[in-house]
């Protein structure tokens, strides 16, 4: 393509460039949702849900193997080396827990203050995005 | 008044102020969506949809980036949907009809252009709506070819190639549009 013809077809192009149609500012203005946009910030979880996946996950596993072994090893034989290291690290726990009475209501509440708080957090910006 | 500045105001509590935005790129975004669309209605709801769908999202909109790309962006989005729904539900051709019709205005002068124009979307009409898009940006002045990318969503080199090739094809396509009409007036 010569730059003569590059020319001619800009030319061209640009006067079939068409205004937009009368009062089209005005229709956009008035169809416009009646909130102002929602910050970025607004709209990122508090929690990502892998994060928040995970970090059930890790709760459910910790709180399974408390149970299954609750601080003592299985009666049939003696303990694999994996076992021995999950005993030593709950009897740790208990050790923890036992010298500071409080520690474990405080988990607790914590854990499921982040959990409400998490779900309250989805919920509202859930609500708002919803909205807009 | 900077695009940043009326976009701030606007996140700051000021909707109003988002009428300054719409007017300084609505026959920008208005053309680019009639040149994909070659349709007067498709392309001022397609316009519409888009400066609607920047509002919300004004939000999300990083301030290291250019608000005309962005814009266009969302314009290309909408005009490229809303083509391959109608290549769904109607045939190209009506669309290509539309296109082809006059405003209405019927000066010596006003004729000329408006015989030009329709001679220009008769031969876009036979281009695909990528090819129209590219050609749309490449006339839009101020926008790069890192943008233009950016808009299409195509490879800098793939979009430029092919510009060039569509822009090659649009001429031809012209010329012959051109001449046929020369020897049917004769």
């Amino acid at each position: 393509m010569t730059p003569e013809e590059d020319e001619k077809l800009r030319q061209l192009w640009l006067g079939s460039q068409k205004e937009a149609p009368d009062g089209f500012s005005a229709f956009i203005m008035e169809s416009l949702p009646q909130h102002q946009p929602l910050p970025e910030a607004l709209k990122r979880p508090l929690l990502a849900p892998q994060v928040a996946g995970l970090l059930l996950a890790l709760l459910i596993v910790g709180s399974g193997l408390t149970i299954l072994f609750g601080g003592s090893a299985p009666a049939a034989g003696p303990p694999a080396g994996w076992q021995q290291l999950l005993l030593q690290w709950l009897g740790t726990g208990q050790q923890a827990l036992e010298s500071s009475p409080a520690l474990l209501p405080g988990l607790a509440a914590l854990s499921i203050g982040t959990i409400l708080l998490t779900a309250l957090d989805r919920l509202l910006k859930r609500m708002l995005l919803h909205r807009s | 008044m900077t695009d940043k500045l009326l976009i701030r105001m606007v996140r700051a509590g000021k909707p109003e102020v988002y009428r300054a935005l719409v007017e300084r790129y609505q026959d920008m975004v208005y053309n680019l969506c009639f040149k994909v669309l070659l349709d007067e209605d498709e392309a001022k709801d397609a316009a519409q949809e888009a400066f609607i769908k920047a509002y919300q999202a004004l939000g999300t909109f990083r301030e290291d980036s250019k608000f005309s790309t962005w814009m266009y962006r969302i314009a290309t989005n909408e005009a490229l949907a809303r083509t391959r729904r109608k290549k769904r539900s109607a045939p190209l051709e009506e669309a290509r009809h539309m296109a082809s019709e006059g405003s209405g205005d019927n000066t010596p002068a006003s004729l000329q252009q408006e015989e030009r124009s329709r001679y220009l979307h008769a031969a876009l009409a036979q281009l695909e709506e990528t090819d129209r898009l590219l050609i749309s940006l490449y006339y839009l002045e101020e926008v790069s070819m890192d943008e233009v990318a950016d808009i299409s969503g195509l490879d800098k080199n793939l979009a430029k190639v092919r510009m060039h090739r569509a822009r090659k094809k649009l001429y031809t396509l012209l010329s012959g549009i051109v001449n046929q009409e020369a020897k049917e007036a004769l």
